[in-house]
């Protein structure tokens, strides 16, 4: 099939569904983040104030006085329970919400009308049947036919890195360890932490709760704080806040308790890393060692990469890590190629 | 707090004498313009006596890193003005390079708690261009506000007449790939001259030379410190112009044939979503394996599903 033929008419999206932050790439160069949130007007009279029903992103977020706030991904899957940090815990608005977020981050690739819309999602490797089936649900309103593929297969997937590499994942909700050697990881491949980006931010409030006195300090300012400065480096830049005390605006310096909070990941990485590198062949594992992508939201904690391999060094022998270029859309990349390159037929037999 | 530096008055006249030395005799001029990243928020939180402590050790510094000839002093606020007579346009980067390095390894003790600064530097020489005493002087200060808004840890040089002057002939000289922003500027040159002629594409390349720009500035944030960021930057100022190569010969292909994709095509290569992979056996296999699963799960969900439907008719 010739490449102006497969592309005729048809757009390929790759879409990484997080905790976080929703990313999508497109065949047609679009390519969009968005904050996982959804927010509905609370009443007509915040609709109107509002100017529209359905918020998304930071502005639902920002307006989340106003509206009934979702964060419906939990742990990288649809949340069922009442497992919530900003947002509600019932399953039928979080399903709402899953799919008005896909919806929406699918119209932001601004699909033309005429146009067969083909998507890969990554998912955890964990995710149970039934979210899977959700997260399916949440998407085919919106495309012609989707499919699901493993996070960090996706992303090794998308810099054709395929055999004897080890990819780390590091979301919001979870950290995904993934063995690659060629052939589709199978559950032995795959290892899901839960010592992600939201671990990182509670151990980050933890200590200045412990530190801070007097200070009052919102989830999100202790999110974007950590965003701000994240790093394990030593030597970093000097993490400054302002957060009220007794509500007076005061600065304070959080440089040891970020570099403690995000340094807390370190450890549980390097042992995952070192079982699925234990169970493989013996003669290949110091290959697998020297080839180990860093992917995902959490990567952009400054020194990581360097801190991981000294981890490496000092618990497996050895270790070199590479931190992917564009954190926030390797996944979403790697979905995209993967659309990209499946056969038409396969999409045909999924609709 | 002059710190044995010269005063505003005493520098700026200093600074005349020499760029009006450096014009009259063509010999090379630079002026740097240091600052502490975040003091005022250090002086705020650890107080005065600190304030001092980090602006001396910068004092020292930068004596330690400078010939006894050059000019430090302090033009207005907490920066520092260094005119650096007699050095060639690199090696004005190195001492840059070196002062921004020397900052990272300065410590300080304050409230029982060890600190570390950064300091930011604008850098202006007359080797780029410029015709003028404010203007170079300008030129550092804003360069120095460029470094600090990037975050920092870092020295930015202005380079005012370089980049109108890229040349994109075949002869053309080849710039240095750590000079970013000569990079960017031929990127930005080359696809605008892609698409020189052709009007209706205006939107186009707008819109490509805003996410090739874009890219190049998330990047820049991203970048980390040290020997790293430098080989960091050469890949993605190597890989940038690659995608650009690639792009040019997109442009060119849609242009004259007008395919059925339109602008929409120019991605695709671009983003390695070209046919001709390698590994195609190999990928295959991984991609029917995919499918083989997606397959398997849409099945149990509609078997699922027919139960559910079946004992939902048995119970009504």
């Amino acid at each position: 099939m010739t490449k102006s033929k497969k592309n005729h008419g048809v757009l390929y999206l790759g879409i990484d569904l997080g905790t976080s932050r929703t990313s999508i790439s497109a065949s047609n160069g679009e390519r969009e983040t968005v904050s996982s949130f959804v927010g509905y007007a609370k009443d007509s009279v915040a609709e109107k104030s509002l100017g529209k029903s359905t918020l998304f992103g930071d502005d639902a977020l920002a307006k989340r006085m106003s509206v009934d706030l979702y964060r419906p991904l939990s742990k990288g899957v649809i949340q069922e329970g009442e497992d919530t940090v900003h947002g509600n815990g019932d399953k039928e608005g979080n399903l709402r919400a899953a799919a008005d977020l896909i919806k929406e981050i699918i119209a932001r690739a601004k699909p033309r009308a005429d146009e067969l819309v083909y998507a890969v999602i990554g998912a955890p490797a964990e995710a149970s049947i039934h979210n899977k089936e959700a997260i399916l649900n949440a998407a085919r309103g919106s495309v012609d036919s989707v499919m699901l593929c493993s996070e960090p297969f996706a992303v090794a997937y998308g810099l054709d890195m395929l055999d004897d590499v080890l990819v780390i994942d590091i979301g919001a909700g979870t950290v995904d360890l993934c063995r690659m050697h060629g052939t589709m990881p199978e559950e032995s491949d795959q290892l899901t932490l839960t010592y992600g980006g939201d671990f990182v931010d509670a151990a980050f409030r933890e200590r200045l709760e412990a530190t801070l006195e007097g200070a009052s300090f919102s989830p999100k300012m202790v999110k974007d704080a950590k965003e701000r400065y994240a790093s394990v480096a030593d030597s970093m830049e000097p993490a400054i806040v302002n957060f009220p005390v007794n509500g007076k605006p005061t600065t304070f310096d959080v440089t040891d308790q970020l570099r403690e909070a995000c340094r807390l990941i370190i450890p549980p990485i390097v042992e995952g890393l070192g079982k699925l590198v234990a169970s493989f062949d013996p003669e290949f594992q110091d290959r697998l060692k020297d080839r180990v992508l860093l992917a995902g939201g959490g990567s952009q904690i400054k020194g990581l990469d360097t801190a991981i391999e000294a981890c490496m060094h000092d618990m497996l022998g050895r270790g070199t890590v590479q931190r992917i270029e564009e954190p926030m859309y390797g996944g979403a990349n790697g979905a995209l190629k993967i659309a990209h390159d499946m056969p038409a037929e396969y999409w045909e037999q999924l609709k | 707090m002059s710190q044995g530096l010269f005063n505003p008055r005493e520098i700026h006249h200093l600074m005349v004498a020499e760029f009006d030395r450096s014009v009259r005799f063509g010999t090379p001029l630079a002026f740097l313009q240091i600052g502490v990243d975040r003091l005022g928020y250090l002086h705020d939180l650890y107080g005065e006596e600190s304030r001092q402590e980090i602006l001396s050790a910068i004092n020292d510094l930068l004596r330690a890193s400078t010939r006894a000839s050059d000019l430090l002093g302090y033009p207005d606020g907490d920066r520092i003005l260094a005119a650096v007579p007699h050095i060639e346009g690199e090696h004005a980067d190195l001492l840059a390079e070196r002062l921004v390095s020397g900052a990272r390894g300065l410590t300080f003790e304050a409230d029982g708690r060890t600190l570390r600064i950064t300091v930011s530097i604008g850098l202006a020489h007359t080797a780029d261009g410029t015709t003028s005493f404010d203007k170079m002087v300008q030129h550092a200060r804003d360069a120095a506000d460029l470094a600090s808004v990037k975050g920092g840890d870092r020295f930015h040089r202005v380079r005012p007449d370089v980049a109108p002057k890229v040349e994109l002939s075949p002869g053309a000289p080849v710039p240095a790939p750590s000079d970013t922003q000569f990079q960017d500027a031929l990127l930005a040159e080359s696809l605008k001259q892609a698409l020189s002629g052709e009007g209706g594409h205006a939107l186009l390349a707008q819109e490509l030379l805003g996410k090739i720009m874009a890219e190049v500035e998330t990047r820049f944030e991203d970048s980390s410190s040290g020997d790293s960021r430098h080989e960091m930057l050469e890949r993605r100022v190597a890989k940038l112009g690659d995608m650009l190569s690639r792009t040019e010969a997109q442009l060119r292909s849609v242009l004259s044939s007008q395919g059925p994709e339109g602008v929409a095509s120019v991605y695709q290569d671009v983003q390695g979503l070209d046919s001709s992979e390698s590994n195609v056996g190999q990928k295959k296999d991984l991609l029917t394996a995919i499918f083989d699963a997606n397959l398997r799960m849409k099945k149990i969900i509609e078997e699922d599903k027919s139960s559910s439907n079946t004992q939902g008719n048995q119970s009504t």
